[in-house]
């Protein structure tokens, strides 16, 4: 009966040994520890995880409610005190469980006091990450997750890192710095910068020294040449940084601030690309170098690409040039099956209007979405071609700007006028994010010459903002051979 | 041909799952919700869901809250992929926000069951492949022995300590630096 099985089944021993390892590998070195003096089946389960999570939180004796009644001397030594503290525990909790199983998995997570009291605890330059990880039994992690609770730009040293056997590194709230040139990380495949500062000189090096990293992903990371600051008057986009990452094969920029531009020297093997972009798309430039390989006349970049996802902006009334950077991609990526994207227009110089004109604009939505409902033109006469509309609405967060002609045929002329490799033979999904304010906008345009072009297309995704759209706007579009 | 595989997409968008719980009692969720499920995925590209799932390690009160989790899940994964990302827009990102705070406390009450149902869902979790689900509640008993002392957590878990005392004595020895 039922409350035979209820104290049966409340008995945590019943689980199987990989739930336990699991329970155990979210709780820090200190807590996990007193696990293993449970039983026999947990003491051998903590022996063979070969997973550590130091927490340096967990250390703090002092409460920010205690210390706010410390002067700053007594806080500061108290805080050093934790430090030490912390220190001692983590070389034993490694030793600890470094002589049982090599540690494949480390998590570190910091409080930012504790690592600030460096010159009273240790020994010359090195921070606290940089004194744990110099443990001898650190150096056989393959998995790596640094965190630090918040921001600090805390140097993350890769001099410091186990180098040979490290394959997946993820930092959270750091500022990676390069280790001298003749590091090498044979093995890391995959970097995962989250909220980082990333100074693209020391990046390189990185880059330059993981032959296997195929996997490169910056979330919302601050991007810029080097770690001081430099100052770009608006709209000079004087710097110009290059960055080659050969073997990677899946690229995420992510939410990025980009302080200055990027040359990314493509990875011409990828398979995967991935860009959300904060920026409009028409500052992307596209390298056409010499080396590369041609296919009808057009420069191959990306000659195994299969995904290619793309989030990016265009501006207002400068469509064209967006289209410009569409094309190349289309062109230089021949065999693309999957393609995904997001377009949204570059809010830019309208980020500080009050807030009552966002308002103003979704009536104005709501007014040219009822439009388009009641449209009557037919819409392949908006595609390409001669096709020349006056708009019935031309709204943008409120700004009325009647007197703005759209021309169909100058937003993708240079599209609609070509074949593409991948649109003839490879593309079989299509998706596309866009806010539609009006009938023939960019994302509806480029919804149509997908419709019309891919010959192999076997879904069409279309999504067109939030306002309820879906309902009329939402289609499959198939077989257009 | 083409035609056909979309028609397939735009079936399958709608489609719904049966899912039948250890005590007979049928579910119909829909196939976005059913998905979260690692398990019902591989059951639907196999093509074997026809009559519905039946999942005879799971109880329809566990069933039921499994459901519930993963539809707020699956209508969470679907904002992402949806609109809502793709504004700059300040308000959106703020409903973005919004939503976000949202879930956290949905995962937050959803959390507040006894040890019996949280290790039933555990088991329904591992059992099912719901990655998200399982993190979830293992943190949650993770959190629940965070400093505890060996036998407080003995004593909460029913732990039986088949150490003998030397035994035991040795290993705090060795970890005497996590007991200071």
């Amino acid at each position: 009966m039922a409350a035979a099985a209820a104290p049966l089944r409340c008995h945590l021993s019943d689980f199987p040994d990989e739930l336990l390892l699991r329970i155990l590998s979210f709780l820090p070195a200190r807590d996990a520890t007193a696990a293993a003096v449970l039983s026999r089946r947990w003491r051998s389960l903590w022996l063979s995880s070969g997973v550590v999570y130091l927490d340096s939180r967990s250390f703090g004796r002092s409460s920010w409610q205690t210390e706010r009644n410390l002067s700053f001397y007594e806080r500061r030594r108290t805080q050093c005190e934790d430090c030490k503290g912390f220190l001692r525990a983590a070389a034993k909790a490694l030793a600890a469980a470094a002589a049982a199983a090599p540690i494949t998995r480390l998590t570190f997570v910091a409080k930012i006091d504790s690592l600030i009291c460096r010159p009273d605890v240790l020994s010359d330059d090195r921070d606290l990450l940089a004194a744990v990880l110099s443990n001898p039994a650190v150096r056989r992690v393959e998995e790596l997750h640094v965190e630090v609770e918040h921001w600090s730009g805390l140097p993350l040293r890769f001099a410091s890192l186990p180098s040979e056997s490290l394959r997946v590194l993820r930092a959270v709230n750091c500022s990676p710095v390069a280790a001298p040139a003749a590091a090498a990380f044979p093995r890391l495949a995959e970097l995962h910068l989250h909220d980082c500062n990333v100074p693209l000189v020391e990046l390189q090096p990185i880059v330059h020294a993981a032959p296997q990293l195929a996997t490169l992903h910056l979330e919302s990371c601050r991007i810029r040449e080097k770690e001081e600051v430099s100052y770009t008057p608006p709209g000079m986009a004087a710097q110009v940084y290059r960055l080659v990452c050969p073997a990677v094969t899946a690229l995420v920029f992510e939410s990025c601030d980009f302080e200055i531009s990027v040359e990314l020297d493509a990875p011409r093997t990828a398979k995967v690309l991935k860009l959300k972009l904060d920026f409009s798309m028409d500052r992307i430039a596209l390298e056409m170098s010499q080396d590369n390989d041609m296919l009808d006349g057009h420069t191959i970049l990306f000659r195994n690409l299969e995904q290619l996802d793309l989030d990016a902006q265009y501006t207002l009334g400068n469509e064209a040039s967006s289209m410009v950077t569409l094309e190349s991609l289309l062109h230089g990526s021949p065999v693309v099956r999957d393609l995904r994207l997001k377009l949204s227009k570059d809010m830019s110089n309208w980020m500080n209007e009050p807030h009552s004109v966002d308002q103003e604009a979704r009536a104005d939505f709501n007014k040219s979405v009822d439009r388009f409902r009641h449209r009557r033109t037919p819409m392949r006469s908006q595609l390409g071609g001669e096709g020349h509309h006056k708009t019935l609405m031309h709204s943008h967060l409120g700004i009325e700007e009647d007197d703005y002609d759209y021309k169909a045929s100058d937003i993708i002329p240079v599209l609609s006028k070509q074949s593409f490799n991948c649109l003839d033979n490879s593309l079989r999904r299509a998706s596309l994010h866009f806010c539609m304010d009006k009938s023939n906008c960019l994302g509806v345009q480029l919804a149509k010459f997908f419709a019309k072009n891919a010959r192999v297309l076997e879904e069409m995704h279309i999504d067109d903002g939030s306002h309820k759209m879906c309902e009329h706007m939402n289609a499959s579009v198939s077989e257009m051979g | 041909m083409a035609s056909a595989g979309s028609g397939d997409e735009k079936a399958a968008a709608a489609a719904m799952i049966t899912l039948i719980s250890s005590d007979n009692e049928k579910f119909e969720v829909t196939e976005a919700t059913a998905t979260l499920s690692q398990t019902i995925r591989h059951m639907i590209e196999d093509g074997c869901t026809d009559g519905g799932v039946p999942l005879p390690n799971v109880t329809s009160k566990i069933l039921a809250r499994v459901i519930e989790y993963c539809k707020k899940h699956a209508t969470a994964a679907a904002g992402e992929e949806g609109s809502s990302s793709s504004f700059s827009d300040a308000a959106f990102l703020e409903v973005d926000r919004a939503f976000l705070e949202e879930l956290e406390e949905f995962d937050d009450a959803f959390l507040e069951v006894d040890r019996a149902t949280l290790f039933d869902l555990i088991l329904a979790a591992n059992y099912l492949d719901i990655k998200g689900l399982l993190n979830l509640t293992c943190q949650k008993v993770a959190d629940s022995v965070k400093g505890k002392t060996p036998e407080q957590i003995r004593e909460m878990y029913n732990i039986v300590n088949d150490l003998t005392p030397e035994e035991e004595a040795e290993i705090r020895r060795e970890t005497q630096w996590a007991f200071e």
